[in-house]
């Protein structure tokens, strides 16, 4: 028996996470075994991360790899043998999430395809599709400044966090429009109410179950 | 400005690379030249978390892989760039063939692994200090009186007879070090420290 994965893209901001936990919650309802997996939360992989982010010596490279071996310890110790069991895999970011950040880096997507080749591309892959100056409003109305490399202030495309972040995140969106295209997501509209992007969605997963 | 020079010393456990790089240095500096060495496991950022997690050996080889590429890439961007454009000698002690070839043995796609140091530059000059496994065994022993776990390939295999799994796991090491070949100067080092020093000269 082979389970489904199922993925969020989408910009910070967008709302993918509330909807992911939404459906994850509706999901363990319905009796489904669930398992969540969050982008960059490997516990043997993430404090490396973190040291290279605080120390803000990542080349767009380093940073690169980091996050491939984040997922990659993820997936070949729990996403994948859990698939194979048949659970229902939730993953909030997946390689997408890579391939957009790394290509607004200045990457090949060439590359990272080939890089993230192991993992496969999901049953259901959700976009969340929000326009860039609002997604990056939502974050900034939050509370706090984006942290320096969700701000893209590595690549030095301007001196002000805010702007940084908003210049980045506008690159980032185009990224996953293009994307969105290649890998024929299921978009929701980030902008909706939130339970009808929740209806929306749960009509697209019952379609695969 | 004058660029520099990338040496690389490649060799399975217990070729002597180690000596010979320091031999190396030593024969660069008397000539006046200034000299760099870089090594596996060596970067500032994931050297001593990639130790820990090795010793518990709680990584995945594709993780491992990754982890590597990662010191690998640290070091290459701020160590060996910058040197080799400041007009220095740089010695590497292992470079990309052996981290390909440790993750091919492993199972992981050659092109795949090859895809990990796309941009890497190549070398001016690369050696392979080639030794048969019996060989290895017997030096390896004299200096840790013992055969470690990793050059006994022990995450991917083991029987109850240690020495046979460090001589097969050489052995096929050694093989996967073959499709390299064309791109390394072998040089014998069966024999003493200086008649290799002399082969690579």
């Amino acid at each position: 028996m082979s389970g489904k994965l199922i993925l969020v893209e989408g910009l910070d901001g967008s709302g993918k996470s509330t909807q992911v936990a939404l459906l994850r919650d509706w999901l363990i309802a319905e009796g489904h075994h669930v398992y969540f997996s969050e982008w960059n939360s490997s516990d043997l992989v993430r404090s490396i991360t973190k040291k290279g982010k605080n120390l803000r010596t990542l080349s767009p490279n380093l940073f690169s790899m980091l996050h491939c071996a984040d997922f990659c310890d993820r997936f070949e110790r729990f996403i994948s043998p859990l698939l194979s069991a048949g659970y229902l895999v939730l993953c909030d970011r997946y390689i997408y999430t890579a391939f957009a950040r790394d290509v607004a880096r200045g990457l090949e997507l060439p590359y990272l395809e080939k890089l993230y080749s192991f993992a496969p591309h999901g049953d259901l892959r959700f976009y969340f599709r929000v326009p860039p100056d609002i997604a990056a409003g939502r974050v900034l109305e939050r509370g706090g400044k984006p942290k320096y490399y969700e701000a893209g202030m590595d690549l030095g495309i301007a001196d002000d966090r805010v702007k940084s972040f908003k210049l980045f995140q506008g690159r980032i969106y185009k990224q996953y429009e293009l994307l969105s295209e290649k890998y024929n997501f299921s978009v929701i509209d980030g902008t909706l109410p939130a339970h009808e992007q929740q209806l929306e969605m749960r009509k697209y997963v019952m379609e695969v179950l | 400005m004058t660029e520099g020079k990338l040496i690389v010393i490649e060799g399975l456990d217990g070729s002597g690379r180690t000596t010979q790089s320091a031999l190396l240095k030593k024969h660069y500096q008397n000539l006046g030249y200034p000299v760099k060495e870089v090594g596996l496991k060596r970067s500032s950022l994931v050297s001593k978390p990639l130790q820990g997690l090795m010793e518990k050996n709680a990584l995945t080889a594709r993780t491992m892989a990754l982890l590597y590429a990662v010191d690998f890439q640290e070091q290459y961007e701020n160590i060996v760039l910058p040197s080799l454009d400041a007009g220095f000698i740089v010695i590497a002690d292992r470079y990309i063939y052996t981290l390909i070839a440790r993750g091919t043995v492993r199972g992981l796609d050659f092109t795949w692994m090859k895809n990990l140091f796309a941009t890497v530059r190549k070398p001016d000059q690369a050696f392979f200090l080639d030794c048969p496994p019996e060989q290895l065994a017997k030096r390896q022993l004299l200096k840790n009186q013992e055969l470690s776990f990793w050059e006994s390939g022990h995450d991917i295999g083991a029987t109850n007879d240690r020495y046979h799994d460090f001589i097969n796991y050489q052995t096929n090491l050694r093989s996967h070090f073959n499709v390299f070949l064309p791109e390394l100067k072998v040089i014998d080092a069966a024999v003493s420290v200086e008649e290799t020093f002399g082969g690579m000269r």
